[in-house]
């Protein structure tokens, strides 16, 4: 193969050519990106497939934790939209100049449950379970930086069980992972999103009860449009869309409060 | 003819407590570099052929500038119109001998190429190795291949380092035959003192670093004419007869 | 099945082990045969990229690449967006993750090969490249076939770094092992195992490929 340098070339141009291709698929016109917290994985594609269809516009995700898709768009990430899980992830985006409102939009609230598995040792749930000195382990997500670990930590030590606990937290990097680690049985007790515990799986699976509202500050969820030279028109058609009375009760029924 | 191509070396080189500082010009087509192990004969070689650069000095071949240190001259090895032919044949493994001897030839064109393969295989009688591969070809066989490998591009000089050590002497000499009816002209370096003296050439001495003498191998070797017998086989009768 | 994923992860690995082997020749290369100072340098940067944790690595990239260097303000400068975010800033990345695997066996090879051979190559008047293409090549064959099937694999496992600097976008960034991460994330059990039985496999399609290999190349490649 050395000795004949046309077909090494040839190879080369063979596979460099989808490369190129691959590049263009990227720059749809119609396609509207949406970074979306991790929490929202459960309710949000059915609300954009419904979105589709009455608007044309096809919409693609990426559901991380609030913390990566920020540090992505600050990085030049190419979304249009972020919904994030708190206030603070959209506001560093404004800070930074690239997004369109001064102020986050609050699209949501969000609410923090304590699940476990239906056939775990905790059948009559409560927020007592988490004193219960044969608890092993309790999954949250993480503190630092994800909104709803943030909140699991407020929690917590409202009813003066952080310290406690400590030793027997199991930490995710988002509130989905979270979700996952309780599920899989890997820890005994979660404390994580209502949207992931009103999913089909978990609600056949487990149980839940909700953490005291007073016990956490609110989970107020906001959005920015991320600028665009471009233009953002089909970015403000979803907002409408997320604004409109039949979708805030779809996000209600799938575990997202109004932004009242 | 020999004047045209002569070769003339004045280097010094150092390698920790190893100094060689040779002078010398070769005046014959067939010289031997005689010495024993450790005495510098390999790395000299590997300085004439570019493959050690020397501290200073100067090397020319004919009217041809190979080193100059003092002008920061150097030619690269491939262009020396050396060749060298090691102990070890170090034939390309993956090619046949056949193409080894036509590796120094990429500059011929293709039928002049296999003109001349062919020619340096005859010349070898080789013609049935052809198309074995190195390791497919016996101790003496190998180093055919590579002396024909080197002999190929028409050098000016060809060194050789011991590679006859392997083969016995019939095959020695049918090779040094077929060297010398080539005209090339020849540096071969040889510890084996037996092997020297019957080369009847030029010999020069190599001692730790420092050429003792020059001169035709049989002046020249005479004092080591003892060991030349016990090697030969005839040291026991010649004990026998100075003994007690 | 999300065969757009499978695609993008086989051109992705296709692009990247064909980039590797261009770029760590040479400098394998380099590294087996320079008498330089800085070659331990050399080769100790070029095998960091093991060491660094994934996603660590997929974050400096990120910041690189971005508007807030230099080189990515240029960058999105010429092209129009940022190099993150795309199939070749894909590339890119997982030349920088998968490199180590391609310079390794690469100088291991090199450096196993008869110096002699390298000598009489150059003192019958071999030029680098000859020399390269001609025995060097040639004779660590079985090196330069484990760079490329260890590139490959490597680069088909790829997650943290890809997940990073890609932003899991379909069609572009969206590889297998991201798609695996999203439906596991979403709880599509069923569809994830099957989508890691196709990586696992292709994985070790072309692993058994390498190791088949090693015995047949034994006895020809010892020096004769």
């Amino acid at each position: 193969m050395f000795d004949r340098p046309r077909i090494l070339v040839c190879l080369l141009a063979a596979v460099f050519a989808p490369a190129v291709w691959a590049q263009q698929t990227l720059s749809e016109p119609q396609a509207l990106r949406i970074a979306a917290a991790a929490d929202l994985e459960p309710v949000l594609p059915a609300i954009l497939a419904e979105f589709q269809t009455e608007t044309g516009v096809h919409a693609e995700t990426s559901y991380q934790s609030s913390a990566t898709l920020a540090t992505q768009i600050l990085n030049g990430a190419p979304f249009d939209v972020f919904l994030a899980a708190d206030l603070g992830f959209p506001q560093r985006v404004i800070a930074a100049g690239l997004a369109e409102e001064t102020e986050p939009v609050v699209y949501a609230r969000g609410t923090l449950v304590l699940w476990t598995r239906k056939d775990g040792r905790f059948h009559s749930l409560s927020m007592e379970s988490l004193r219960d000195p044969v608890l092993k382990s309790v999954a949250m997500a993480n503190p630092e930086h994800a909104p709803y670990g943030r909140a699991a930590k407020a929690a917590l030590e409202h009813l003066g069980l952080y310290e406690g606990l400590k030793s027997k937290l199991v930490i995710a990097e988002n509130i989905a992972q979270t979700a996952q680690y309780v599920e899989s049985g890997n820890a005994e007790l979660g404390l994580i999103s209502l949207t992931s515990a009103l999913t089909p799986r978990l609600r056949a699976s487990g149980q839940y009860v909700l953490v005291p509202q007073d016990a956490y500050p609110a989970i107020l969820q906001g959005l920015v449009i991320v600028k665009h030279p471009s233009g953002t028109q089909p970015a403000h058609r979803f907002l409408d869309f997320l604004a409109s009375a039949p979708i805030q009760h779809q996000l209600e029924a799938g575990g997202l409060a109004p932004a009242k | 003819m020999v004047d045209d191509t002569m070769l003339r070396a004045d280097v010094r080189f150092t390698r920790g407590a190893f100094v060689l500082e040779a002078r010398f010009e070769l005046r014959s087509s067939w010289t031997v570099l005689f010495g024993a192990s450790g005495a510098g004969k390999t790395t000299l070689l590997r300085i004439l052929s570019g493959l050690i650069a020397p501290d200073r000095g100067r090397i020319s071949l004919g009217q041809r500038v190979l080193v100059d240190s003092d002008a920061r001259l150097t030619v690269e090895p491939g262009l020396r119109r050396i060749g060298f032919v090691t102990q070890q044949a170090a034939l390309f493994p993956h090619l046949t001998a056949r193409a080894n001897v036509a590796f120094g030839l990429h500059l011929l064109a293709g039928e002049k190429r296999e003109a001349r393969v062919a020619e340096m295989l005859r010349f070898f009688s080789a013609e049935s190795l052809a198309d074995r591969k190195p390791g497919r070809l016996s101790g003496g066989e190998g180093q055919r291949i590579a002396i024909a490998r080197a002999l190929a591009p028409q050098p000016e000089l060809l060194l050789l380092d011991e590679p006859f050590a392997a083969l016995d002497s019939a095959a020695r000499s049918a090779i040094a035959g077929n060297l010398r009816s080539s005209g090339v002209q020849v540096l071969y370096v040889s510890h084996d003192l037996a092997d020297a003296w019957q080369m009847n050439a030029d010999a020069i001495v190599l001692e730790a670093g420092r050429i003792e003498a020059q001169g035709p191998a049989r002046t020249v070797l005479a004092p080591y004419r003892e060991r030349v017998l016990e090697q030969l086989g005839i040291g026991a009768a010649s004990e026998l007869e100075f003994g007690a | 099945m999300d065969f757009q994923a499978l695609a993008l992860t086989l051109r992705l690995a296709i692009v990247t082990t064909a980039l590797l082997l261009v770029i760590a020749v040479p400098l394998a290369y380099w590294i087996a045969f320079t008498g330089s100072r800085l070659r331990a340098l050399v080769e100790a940067v070029s095998t960091l990229p093991l060491l660094l944790p994934p996603t660590v690595l997929g974050f400096y990239l990120l910041v690189l690449m971005g508007p807030r260097t230099a080189f990515g303000r240029a960058w999105i400068q010429l092209t129009g967006h940022p190099l993150a975010f795309s199939f070749a800033g894909l590339v890119v990345g997982s030349v920088i993750y998968s490199l180590p695997f391609a310079v390794q066996p690469l100088v291991a090879g090199f450096s196993g090969v008869d110096i002699a051979l390298l000598e009489q190559a150059r003192l019958l008047g071999a030029s680098r490249l000859r020399l390269l293409r001609a025995v060097l090549l040639p004779l660590s064959a079985r090196s330069v076939l484990t760079a490329a099937v260890l590139c490959f694999t490597h680069t088909v496992g790829e997650f943290g770094v890809v997940l990073m600097i890609g932003g899991d976008i379909p069609g572009a960034t969206r590889t297998l092992s991201i798609s695996i991460y999203d439906q596991v994330q979403d709880f599509a059990y069923a569809q994830a195992n099957r989508t890691a039985l196709v990586l696992v496999v292709i994985s070790v399609a072309a692993l058994v490929l390498l190791y088949s290999q090693r015995r047949s190349g034994l006895s020809e490649a010892r020096r004769g």
